[in-house]
């Protein structure tokens, strides 16, 4: 909230409040785009009916608008920057509602393609990173159970929407269907129009969340050199406060995109394409996997509502966990587990062959899966920085697309050419762990670097050590009340 | 006095209960090629392609060789499936204790039936017993035997030969205690029975699936019809309005340019030499209006609920500025 008092714009990140609204703006967000997109393969049935097609025609949808929500998800954070979160937000609600509600009219499969495949999955993208990015402007002390509400969304949107929308097939068949759906997603825009931009002060500059960018300086994220230590901690070179009005810009600045070189970026971003390419493979394999090792139709989709609650379960309860005080300075060393504790659980699935050990991998995997879901952003901001979450988010989902499109049908392969699921869970496992060891082996290396910046300057440095997060701490200033 | 039917069973014993005895070797075949098939294409992945002629080689032999050897176990008598198809054998034995039994018998195709039943002795242990064969409720005259106790059980059997769709319906052994058992023929049931009905839009078009299960190899005739339990009209192709597609297992009536006068029940027939089972379809056509009520409804309540909030947030914004401009009204004064 703009506080009329104070003579300087920004304000300190709210940690409730109208950050309350946003995170359940978000909520709705992920519920109307990563739920509606699974329940997309609810209508496969009904396409293939009509249309005569076979189920991988049909499947294609699916993979179109997974993909293309990620591809264009740079897009959604150029214009929630560029403009605001709150355009971002609308005009991908108008794009989807008019994607799916011309989708309700189409006579020809390859029609879908293009309306609820291309049309749905842009506006789904224009939604969903600025949503997110928004969360994390607002808060600050519980960021991390503020992303897992949000997160939730996607689990208890499926949850709800599955047997909503069964019953609206059967109601209307999936033309009407389709057409109740369009408005539905047409409460994006409520949304949309709920996420007020924040002004939020990040120590002495500012960084405007869901407003045109107002800094023309740098923010660098290397360790603290000499010549900078001194004034405040964390305060970087050669920098005004800035409190003048806006200036547009319309041209592309090297500066927004600066963090994409620094190598904590650049090793996030690496772990992300590996974890990517892992995680999806077990959701897609686990019911043809129980199936093969003998166990019940009825026992198999127990298995797989068991991991879509428990998902749930973890993203709420890791996120609270995580922002605990005792848990925040190792938050990255938290993600970074709950990876390897995914990865792990992978690699021993192909030795599980009977339901009730099939169970606890259900119930640990679901958990984990849950838990990283809901730091993902936390991790982000963390290397990045407010001022540049919506723009890193952006090419972090980015990141997700490809590996999202070609790891399940690479999974499909392996289990043709080896008959058996053991070479995919093998493959989702160690990508999950490889991942898990690239951000721990860059942990490892900052920390030896600031150990010896600690040896040569051990004078200067007033941070207080904080294992486990890469350089840039929280952005918690010592005046910052709990 | 035994029926001639058991000598002939007892020489065809070894053939019984797989009807299709003669494709039983191609189809193991076809098998045995499918998993080396799948074994040369794994291999390819890792070998070169030169290699590929010596995968060539063994694959030709193994298909030569399952021709041969599909012709050898072609039994002599039986006549090419051309012409007439021979009956097939089923058999189908029931042990009864004190009470009836009931046996379902799915029937495909016309067979030659081998019905037994035996009847476990009680306490008394009578030397004899009479027993008898009826079909639909109605003994089946000459058929009552005296039939002695063996092995502690009274056994009787009957060949019945199933030629026609009259002869399908239920028969029984009767027992002189009243112990019977029924063997139930009927054509094969279909095993997704949907219970709602299919909704489809005024000139949209509409597909009718019905699927039956069974071999993958079968050919099922398949007939629609449209109208009510009593009365049922066959559908018959029309370019404009209905298109039939069979194939194999599964059929699919194709219903263009609907109307309100499409609505009703339709009617799958699976047709078999010994019958044909129907699987009712009901069909619900509406218009367009129907579902643009619910999705106005919600249009209307998100324009509604924009408009409000973007009202709300103009008032807010124009209480804090009249605020500021006070203070700095009042700062003034102070000053």
């Amino acid at each position: 909230m703009v506080a009329g008092k104070q003579k300087s714009v920004g304000v300190s990140p709210p940690d409730g409040g109208w950050g309350w609204v946003i995170v359940g703006c978000c909520f709705m967000v992920t519920v109307c785009t990563r739920a509606v997109t699974r329940c997309i393969s609810i209508f496969f049935v009904e396409f293939q009916g009509h249309f005569g097609a076979e189920y991988s025609a049909t499947a294609w949808i699916h993979s179109l608008v997974d993909c293309i929500t990620m591809l264009c998800a740079p897009v959604g954070s150029l214009v929630g920057n560029r403009w605001s979160c709150r355009v971002a937000v609308m005009l991908g609600g108008v794009l989807s509602s008019c994607g799916l509600l011309l989708s309700s009219f189409s006579t020809s499969l390859e029609l879908l393609y293009l309306t609820m495949g291309v049309l749905t999955g842009l506006g789904f993208a224009l939604c969903y990173t600025p949503a997110i990015a928004l969360v994390g402007c607002y808060f600050q002390q519980r960021k991390a159970l503020a992303y897992g509400i949000a997160m939730s969304g996607s689990g208890i949107g499926t949850f709800v929407l599955a047997p909503v929308l069964q019953l609206l097939i059967e109601l209307y068949s999936w033309r009407g269907a389709l057409l109740i759906m369009s408005a539905v997603v047409a409460n994006l825009c409520v949304c949309g129009a709920l996420m007020r931009p924040i002004t939020v002060q990040e120590q002495t500059e500012e960084a405007t969340c869901g407003e045109v960018s107002s800094q023309d300086t740098e923010l660098s994220i290397k360790p603290p050199k000499e010549t900078e230590v001194g004034l405040l901690p964390l305060t970087l070179p050669g920098e005004k406060p800035n409190p003048s009005p806006k200036k547009r810009r319309f041209s592309f600045s090297r500066t927004e995109y600066s963090f994409l070189l620094q190598p904590d970026f650049l090793g996030l971003a690496v772990s992300f394409l590996f974890l990517a390419s892992g995680c999806s493979l077990p959701f897609v394999y686990l019911v043809p996997y129980a199936l093969s090792a003998g166990i019940s139709h009825q026992h198999a989709a127990f298995l797989m509502s068991i991991l879509g609650v428990i998902d749930i379960v973890g993203n709420i309860t890791f996120g609270w966990l995580t922002d605990q005080r005792c848990l925040k300075p190792h938050r990255l060393s938290c993600y970074i587990l709950s990876v390897a504790m995914e990865g792990l659980c992978c690699i021993f699935a192909p030795l599980l062959r009977s339901f009730r050990l099939l169970l606890p991998f259900a119930i640990l995997y679901g958990y984990f899966d849950g838990a990283y879901v809901a730091l993902i952003p936390v991790v982000t901001s963390d290397v990045v920085g407010a001022k540049h979450l919506s723009l890193a988010l952006g090419v972090v989902y980015f990141l997700h697309a490809i590996p999202y499109l070609l790891s399940p049908p690479i999974g499909g392969l392996l289990v043709d050419i080896t008959e058996s699921y053991t070479g995919t869970f093998l493959l989702s496992g160690t990508a999950l762990l490889a991942s898990a060891f690239i951000l721990s082996a860059l942990v490892g290396i900052r920390r030896c670097r600031r150990l010896l910046t600690v040896e040569h300057a051990p004078l200067h440095l007033s941070l207080p050590e904080r294992p486990g997060s890469f350089s840039r701490n929280d952005q918690e200033s010592p005046t910052d009340t709990s | 006095m035994r029926p001639d039917g058991i000598t002939n069973t007892e020489m065809s014993h070894d053939v019984t209960v797989k009807p299709d005895g003669g494709r039983a070797g191609a189809r193991s075949c076809a098998a045995a090629a499918e998993r080396s098939a799948r074994r040369s294409r794994g291999r390819r992945m890792k070998t070169m392609p030169a290699s590929w002629k010596l995968l060539l080689l063994p694959t030709l032999l193994l298909m030569t060789s399952c021709g041969r050897t599909d012709t050898k176990t072609l039994d002599p008598t039986q006549t090419p499936p051309a012409s007439v198809p021979p009956l097939a054998d089923l058999k189908r034995e029931v042990v009864l204790k004190s009470e009836n039994v009931t046996e379902n018998i799915e029937l495909r195709q016309l067979v030659r039936l081998f019905l037994e039943c035996s009847l476990t002795a009680d306490q008394n242990k009578l030397p004899n017993m009479t027993a008898f064969w009826s079909r639909d409720g109605q003994e089946i005259p000459d058929s009552r035997l005296t039939v002695a106790l063996e092995k502690e059980q009274y056994g009787i059997q009957r060949l019945f030969n199933i030629t026609s769709e009259e002869k399908v319906g239920t028969y029984s052994c009767v027992f002189e205690n009243k112990v019977r058992a029924d063997f139930v023929l009927a054509t094969p049931r279909f095993r997704e029975k949907r219970d709602k009905p299919v909704v489809s839009y005024v000139h949209d078009f509409v597909v009718l699936p019905c699927k039956m299960e069974g071999s993958e190899n079968e050919s099922l005739t398949w007939l629609w019809f449209k109208g009510n339990e009593t009365h049922k009209e066959r559908i018959s192709a029309q370019p404009d309005r209905f298109e039939i597609r069979s194939q194999n297992l599964t059929s699919r009536l194709k219903l263009i340019n609907l109307t309100f006068a499409d609505a009703g029940f339709y009617y799958c027939a699976a047709v078999y030499a010994v019958g044909s089972t129907m699987n009712p379809i009901k069909l619900k056509v509406i218009t367009f209006w129907e579902p643009l009520k619910p999705f106005i409804a919600i249009l209307i309540a998100v324009v509604l609920l924009v408009v409000v909030i973007f009202l709300c947030e103009k008032q807010q914004s124009k209480k804090k500025v009249t605020e500021g401009n006070e203070e700095n009204v009042d700062q003034n004064n102070i000053k």
